[in-house]
């Protein structure tokens, strides 16, 4: 382990990797601050540009753009009342009203701490926990690979916001989607209408590209920005709270913190839904809980801490299972995918360098992000004053160009063309996006193993439940589809 | 009887007969083949008829807009603020109305699907400035020389950017001066 730490660390703190990690990071920031543009939207557009370098340096790029983006979005909700990214809602809350107070530097500083805490919680999990679980993955075969996907899938139901059937109908569809291509079984190809680029299956980036991109650069047309921008002039007063807050805070700093790294791990729950949880949960255990939402650091920290929190978490069972913990990680895989690499055991045995590259690159991205949120929030905040006519067009042209650069391959364009109108219409709808991801991604490994494991036990499907492991997960799989309906039970039995 | 939930209807309609599409489309595959997406299908043509069922029935699912959120979060702490607490400013922004300009929005993506039909023939350095102009122009961008200059320099930048630090391969067209930058630019 020690070995592999001094490896990562040689990787990660080359002067290209460490520029290339504060860059990022300041990209991100912007991104996030920046109302209409997401943290996922940033990762997959930067994927394409971080095709000819090296592994460490793009995935180190892409967590720069990640955190930073999830952290950013406080800030224009700290300041103009609108959240850059829906992660910050909740900071937004308590953090606005903190500027209307007067407190708009405290309410600031105290989102970057809890960004860092939360980011720093992420990066020991994701390099402490990744190794066992690795390991432990070692010990998957395809029968096991089968349920887990197929625990992924159940997952939708239990965490779709809006309507579950509507979420169960867009994650099937991407299973679907990922059937085009040549079939495991037999290698004829499926649903190609003759079209060779159709062969190999759709693109995942472009496909992650046009549907996280373009549905909300097209909602931006309609939206009207907020008229709060006289507010960024009338920032004054003390940077830090007391001491005696922070203290006070503590538990509240490393409980959401803790929130947001679980709630990461669990695959498709991401960003948006952590700060929900760790606010309620700060708000019910807190000794003032009538003060939340008036203005009180709390609130921020609560939500800033455990949606950093998610970051480093949604990578571990990306990296070590091949399974996404939310929409940024699965773009992630796409990166891996660009430079040759398999997430799981063989990564980590076949390449440490990359992985622990990753890991300690994590770190650093903190630090970077701690240090230019303190010092430049407010520069941040003024990129807010961009017109919005350019931001939608470069995100259109970024967009095509990024999955145009990608392969070289203009129907990878018409691919993400044809997510973004489908993204759009979803989006119109009530449709959730992810579940497509999730869909695309998991297909795959579904079907893939769904065939190995039927011949390794001649199409005896008992096979599934007789392995110990693969049982286990199935309970897992069938647990988190009845649990959002275990509430109901539970008061149907009260009455 | 509620109101019937028009878009979930139709929605699952649509959803059946993409089903009935694709069973349609892979008839000529072997079992094996055929296996895993058919059975997907028939999970999705189930999932149609459910919403289509709930769409009917009128059911309306709603998701928590931010607006709505602010509002509990208003309504929480004004009952439960003291008697001698001053009072909070009204600071609960009306929810603005999002005009769906779905003219636009189609203008839009028939540029970017015009600019990516362009570029195996135009070129890059041809199609790309046209397309940055003529889309900033119709998002309502007015000044010409701003215009003009962010255009153009957004094409040679990324030209240079691409195919010097990066290799990447763009579509040469007509007006391809990759051979000419290799000549006089680069050493």
């Amino acid at each position: 382990m020690i070995e592999n730490i001094a490896l990562g660390l040689t990787a990660a703190l080359t002067p290209w990797n460490l520029l290339a990690a504060v860059a990022s990071t300041m990209a991100g920031i912007i991104v996030g601050a920046l109302p209409g543009l997401t943290a996922t939207m940033g990762v997959a557009l930067l994927v394409p540009v971080t095709f000819s370098m090296e592994p460490v340096t793009g995935l180190i790029m892409l967590s720069g753009i990640y955190c930073g983006g999830i952290y950013g979005g406080s800030i224009t909700g700290i300041l103009l009342h609108t959240p850059g990214t829906p992660a910050a809602i909740m900071t937004m809350l308590d953090g606005h009203k903190m500027t209307q107070k007067g407190m708009a530097k405290q309410a600031l500083s105290t989102a970057v701490l809890a960004s860092f805490c939360g980011g720093m919680m992420s990066s020991v999990a994701l390099l402490f926990l990744s190794p066992p679980l690795a390991a432990f993955a070692l010990r998957f075969g395809p029968p096991e690979y089968f349920c887990l996907a197929l625990f992924g899938m159940t997952i939708i139901s239990s965490l779709t916001t809006g309507s579950v059937v509507k979420g169960l109908i867009v994650g099937f569809f991407g299973v679907f989607l990922s059937t085009i291509g040549l079939d495991p079984s037999l290698g004829l190809p499926r649903y190609t209408f003759d079209v060779p680029d159709l062969m190999s299956g759709l693109d995942l980036v472009s496909a992650l590209i046009g549907l996280f991109s373009i549905p909300e650069a097209l909602s931006l047309i309609t939206k009207r920005m907020s008229a709060e921008e006289s507010l960024i002039g009338e920032i004054k007063g003390s940077m830090f709270l007391k001491l005696s807050e922070y203290w006070r805070l503590a538990t509240n700093f490393i409980k959401s913190s803790i929130i947001g790294v679980v709630i990461g791990i669990i695959p498709a729950a991401g960003p948006v839904i952590a700060p929900f949880i760790s606010y309620r949960e700060a708000q019910r255990s807190s000794k003032i809980p009538e003060k939340f939402g008036t203005g009180i650091p709390d609130g921020i920290v609560a939500s800033e801490a455990s949606n950093n929190g998610v970051t480093g978490g949604s990578l571990v069972p990306l990296v070590t299972l091949g399974i996404p913990g939310d929409a940024p990680a699965a773009i992630y895989l796409g990166a891996l995918t660009i430079h040759g690499l398999q997430p799981g055991p063989l990564l980590f045995q076949k390449s440490p360098q990359v992985v622990y590259g990753l890991f300690v690159g994590f770190f650093v991205v903190q630090f970077a992000m701690l240090a230019l949120g303190l010092w430049g929030s407010r520069l941040f905040a003024q990129v807010v004053r961009l017109p919005k006519t350019i931001i939608v067009t470069f995100i259109f042209f970024f967009s095509i160009i990024g999955s145009l650069a990608m392969n070289g391959n203009v129907f990878d364009v018409w691919v993400m063309l044809s997510f973004a109108v489908l993204g759009y219409f979803m989006k119109r709808y009530g449709f959730p996006a992810a579940p497509i991801v999730l869909g695309l991604i998991l297909g795959p490994m579904l079907e893939d193993n769904l065939v190995a494991s039927m011949a390794m036990s001649c199409n005896n499907p008992i096979i599934f439940v007789t392995r110990p492991l693969s049982l286990i997960i199935l309970c897992l799989a069938a647990l988190s589809l009845v649990a959002p309906y275990l509430g109901n039970l539970k008061r149907m039995f009260k009455k | 009887m509620k109101a019937i939930n028009k878009p979930d209807l139709i929605g699952g309609f649509i959803v059946m007969a993409f089903c009935a599409l694709a069973f349609f489309l892979g008839r000529g595959l072997p079992e094996e083949a055929r296996a895993f997406p058919l059975f997907l299908l028939g999970c999705l043509a189930v999932l149609g008829a459910c919403l289509a069922f709930n769409g009917w029935r009128g059911k309306r699912v709603v998701e928590k807009s931010v607006f709505e959120i602010e509002l509990e979060m208003e309504d929480k702490v004004k009952s439960q603020a003291e008697a001698g607490q001053p009072a909070e400013p009204a600071s609960v922004a009306e929810p603005k109305p999002e005009s769906e300009n779905i003219f636009l929005i189609f203008l839009t993506v028939l540029l970017a699907v015009a600019y990516v039909a362009a570029l195996p023939t135009l070129g890059f350095t041809l199609s790309t400035p046209i397309f940055i102009f003529v889309t900033l122009r119709l998002l309502g961008m007015r000044r010409y020389l701003t215009l003009v200059l962010i255009s153009v320099l957004t094409t040679v930048t990324v030209f240079v950017v691409f195919k010097t630090v990066m290799y990447v391969s763009i579509p040469g067209g007509i007006f391809d001066p990759t051979e000419l930058m290799y000549r006089y630019l680069i050493p």
